[in-house]
């Protein structure tokens, strides 16, 4: 029996970006859950440079109110 | 030589002109500590992504300035904090020169902005009928009958009678 993985790439890598905007929510949007949590970088396979703006990034759009700190609907 | 940012959150409730004043008054105090404005732009009324002090839209304005001397920082985003009017700020430092923006339509998520019906229900709610507003907000969650209720308010032009009417069907319920 062989497991065959996806190979994980760095997404920015990929498409040549090198700074991370967090007004740019769309791209910040692919790197949290959908409860809003940030993904971990053995997930998203990012390298550690950028997942380090990643996270800063998505803390300081949270903070301005571009991205929710959390998503959790509660009824009632 | 430093570059900043400031992207600030004004209330959604306000006027068009008095939103262009505070626009104009922040600009003004900035020019004042020898600062060079890049750019100042209005990013018009978002929906937030949770409220903040009760309000659920937001007028989002983005400045952007090169500044010699950065002691003054700290009285700068004092007299933000002390503006009633701007309701959250964030100061960032850049490491790069930011590019001037003339078209506002390339950083604003065209998506993300407000319907045209969301901004003319915005200016007719007021602070009384906020539950109204949450109602007109998640259209998902509106049951048939609910929808006729909205839209028989809209009709009516006296917002007295709509609200007595709407009283009279919660007690019928």
């Amino acid at each position: 029996m062989t497991f065959t993985t996806k190979k994980k790439y760095c997404y920015f890598k990929e498409n040549g970006i090198t700074f991370v905007d967090y007004k740019d929510v769309k791209l910040l949007r692919r790197f949290v859950t959908d409860q809003g949590k940030i993904i971990p970088r053995r997930v998203t396979g990012s390298s550690a440079k950028i997942h380090r703006q990643l996270v800063r990034a998505i803390k300081q759009s949270r903070n301005i109110a571009l991205m929710p700190f959390t998503n959790v609907s509660v009824d009632g | 030589m430093r570059y900043y940012e400031l992207l600030y959150i004004v209330n959604p409730n306000l006027e068009d002109d008095k939103v262009k004043n505070i626009i104009d008054e922040i600009g003004n105090e900035i020019n004042e500590y020898k600062v060079s404005i890049i750019n100042h732009n209005l990013w018009g009324k978002k929906r937030l992504a949770y409220p903040i002090k009760n309000n659920k839209y937001g007028t989002y304005i983005l400045l952007q300035f090169s500044a010699e001397q950065f002691d003054f920082l700290k009285e700068f985003e004092r007299s933000l904090i002390l503006k009633k009017s701007v309701i959250r700020h964030q100061l960032v430092r850049l490491d790069e020169e930011p590019a001037k923006v003339e078209n506002i339509e390339l950083i604003v998520d065209k998506t993300d902005s407000i319907e045209d019906e969301n901004l003319e229900m915005l200016e007719n709610d007021s602070i009384d009928n906020l539950e109204d507003e949450e109602d007109a907000d998640d259209t998902e969650g509106i049951d048939e009958t609910e929808k006729t209720e909205l839209a028989e308010k809209d009709d009516k032009s006296d917002i007295g009678e709509s609200e007595s009417e709407q009283e009279i069907k919660e007690e019928n319920k």
